[in-house]
């Protein structure tokens, strides 16, 4: 199959020349954090995707990423791109590290680990002073010059495109056929000869290298790094949105990953939609009210009647509330809300999208936009895109 | 020095033991790590605080507080847990971390990034004294509540027909329900049951210093896990006792002086202890090998 070339193109214009037209370069900042959170993203797909474990503390790989490369540029005083390279090669240590704990412990009890394991780097590794600055945290310039985001996010570009061509060479070739093999069954993988636990540890390291990259890119993105950045709110954020995404799907996770970041942008452009959120006393019980139409919705469709009599209700005092009728007691309250911020709305919007695509999706965006790439790829334009690959978050070691 | 610090670990231990408990209790019946544990007990926190806000009594408040949790665990098991029922765990695990984050998402919109006051149900600060160090009522009252539900549940599951079923339900689902035994009316009551657990321990550690956005989940979920883990995660006992073990750890570690300068010495003990436990009995103490 030849790639069709016009639909290539038009993909390089979106990403390369589009923003120049559509945003300041003030934004071009958030927008080098969605090619940041892409690499991200793609570094997590590694462990759960393709090696078939998980990882609750990512912030911390993307974080000792971020302070490595934060620490060799202004205490070091080497270049950027040595920066990057320490922060690469330090994440892919750490992450091996960590691997060698999953040989051992498996399962649910690793996901325990990691979460431990993120909480730990937050507190402990990232308030080491002499590297990290301590609680003060510390400086790390922006390559292209201070607020200089526009040449900085095709650098991230171009780092994220490298991210891809490795992942892509990684799973055509011996290694993602035998991750694959041993995410799937690792004792069949086994008695075909395919060596689990060097392999386990290479998806790790390659995971830790894409994650340190990341990093790096995220602390001179930012010009500071501090330890309260790496919380465990983000590493839950970062797990989600790569499941979101869709498993083993490099496009659905960059596009998922990419969103997230972006969220702001997204509701500074859709009009009326950040004065919506500044005014949640309107606001909330137009949600309710189609939260509401849709319980009911759910409800009759599928015999649920507590999804109607729920429905229902929420239906009617929203629809009380917002007519000229007045509800005693719910409109003062609603009055008192605070306006909603974007990012608040990141961790409310990006749950519900989680729930939404494990039950009823598990190929996440990717299985969504699977038709349309393999037409770009050159196959033939069909909607039925196949089954995929629906077992989604998968331990095959659990 | 030392026996100090054991006083003030198993005040603090018996917090952990209590989100322990309702970890356990989850994972008893149904196999899943709820990591939206923490977060019934933060929103039951912001209950009770928008309660008092309000002017409702303080008793009348808590009640409301520990409704709204159970609802939440409800609503979760409904909307979460149940459609995933036949997913891998992990998948479960992810979702529950899910609901986590949209909790912390609505409280920091509710109550926006600021940390709280609350008062405490018991308010004499001073009650006993040991070894130089004060033990509030607040204490006490936690103290006493997780050693209560910890026999409690243990009677629950030996004794009753809810916990005989509960557990057999975990084991053969199929075969619970030709015994005639509604097995997701069974999940429900065990969701509720853990909501309200985490809604218990938030609103009796909420007060101990302030509160904010996610507060149990980043002070006591890492800690709970490490202490279910130490118990063997499937006794509850157990459960308490290895929430006393990671507190007493906890204190010790920040009171160690070769432990001086090392940041985070608590979390740090934490990770150390559950690395340690896994690798060398990862039964925990009371759980048994399988």
């Amino acid at each position: 199959m030849t790639p069709r070339v016009a639909p290539l193109l038009a993909l390089a214009a979106v990403v390369l020349v589009l923003p120049r037209l559509v945003f300041d370069s003030a934004d071009f900042a958030l927008l080098s954090l969605a090619v940041v959170y892409a690499i991200v993203g793609l570094s997590l797909n590694v462990l759960i995707g393709y090696a078939g474990t998980i990882s609750l503390g990512h912030q911390a790989f993307v974080g000792i990423g971020a302070f490595t490369s934060a620490y060799v540029v202004t205490e070091l005083r080497q270049p950027f791109i040595v920066g990057v390279l320490a922060a690469a090669a330090l994440g892919g240590a750490q992450a091996m590290i960590l691997g060698g704990l999953a040989l051992r412990v498996t399962g649910l009890y690793f996901a325990l680990v990691t979460l431990s394991y993120g909480v730990f780097a937050q507190d402990t590794l990232f308030g080491i002073k002499a590297i990290t600055g301590g609680g003060a945290g510390r400086a790390a310039p922006t390559p292209t010059g201070d607020g200089n985001f526009v040449p900085y996010y095709y650098i991230c570009l171009a780092f994220l495109g490298l991210v891809l061509w490795l992942d892509w060479r990684m799973m055509r070739s011996k290694t993602g056929r035998a991750l694959t093999a041993l995410r799937q069954d690792p004792r069949v993988a086994a008695s075909l000869g395919i060596p689990v636990k060097a392999y386990l540890l290479l998806g790790f390291a390659v995971s830790g290298v894409f994650a340190g990259i990341a990093g790096a890119l995220f602390a001179h993105g930012n010009g500071f790094v501090v330890s309260n950045d790496f919380s465990l709110q983000l590493g839950i954020l970062f797990v989600l949105m790569t499941v979101v995404g869709g498993l083993r799907s490099r496009t659905g996770i960059v596009v998922s990953a990419a969103l997230t970041a972006v969220v702001p942008l997204i509701i500074r452009e859709i009009p009326g939609l950040e004065s919506a959120l500044a005014r949640p006393e309107r606001t909330v019980p137009v949600v309710v009210l189609v939260a509401g139409l849709v319980a009911v919705g759910v409800g009759v469709l599928r015999g649920g009647r507590a999804a109607q009599v729920v429905g229902v209700a929420m239906v009617a005092l929203s629809a009380a509330v917002l007519s000229p009728l007045h509800v005693p007691g719910v409109e003062p309250q609603l009055e008192q809300l605070p306006a909603l911020d974007p990012s608040m709305l990141r961790l409310i919007v990006l749950p519900a999208l989680v729930v939404m695509t494990l039950r009823t999706a598990p190929g996440g965006l990717g299985q969504q936009l699977r038709p349309v790439v393999r037409w770009v790829c050159g196959g033939r334009f069909s909607l039925d895109a196949g089954p995929g690959d629906l077992r989604e978050v998968v331990d095959a070691r659990a | 020095m030392t026996a100090q610090a054991l006083v003030i670990g198993i005040i603090t231990g018996a917090a952990y033991g209590l989100v322990a408990l309702g970890l356990v209790l989850v994972y008893k019946s149904s196999g899943v790590l709820n990591f939206a544990q923490g977060e019934f007990g933060t929103v039951a926190v912001y209950a009770l605080w928008l309660g008092t806000t309000h002017g409702i009594p303080y008793v009348l408040a808590v009640l409301i507080a520990l409704g709204v949790a159970a609802v939440f665990g409800f609503v979760t098991e409904r909307v979460v847990v149940r459609p995933l029922a036949d997913a891998p765990r992990v998948t479960v695990l992810v979702a529950t971390a899910g609901v986590a984050l949209l909790a912390v998402g609505l409280e920091l919109w509710i109550g926006q990034a600021q940390i709280r006051p609350i008062a405490p149900a018991l308010r004499r600060q001073d009650r006993l004294r040991i070894l130089n160090v004060y033990i509030s009522d607040q204490r006490l009252l936690i103290i006493l509540t997780v050693v209560v539900v910890a026999l409690v549940l243990r009677w629950v599951f030996t004794r009753t027909f809810l916990g005989l079923a509960v557990l057999a339900a975990s084991e053969e689902p199929t075969g619970t329900r030709l015994m005639g035994v509604r097995v997701e009316r069974l999940s429900s009551a065990v969701w509720v049951l853990a909501a309200l657990l985490g809604g218990v321990a938030g609103v009796l550690t909420g007060p101990l210093s302030g509160f904010g956005p996610g507060f149990l989940t980043s002070s006591a979920l890492v800690a709970g896990f490490t202490a279910a883990v130490i118990g063997g995660f499937t006794s509850l006992p157990g459960a308490f006792l290895g929430g006393v073990v990671v507190g007493v750890i906890q204190s010790l570690a920040t009171s160690a002086s070769w432990l001086a300068d090392v940041p985070g010495p608590q979390t740090a003990a934490l990770f150390v202890l559950l690395v340690v436990i896994l690798l060398a009995r990862p039964q925990g103490i009371l759980g048994r090998a399988s």
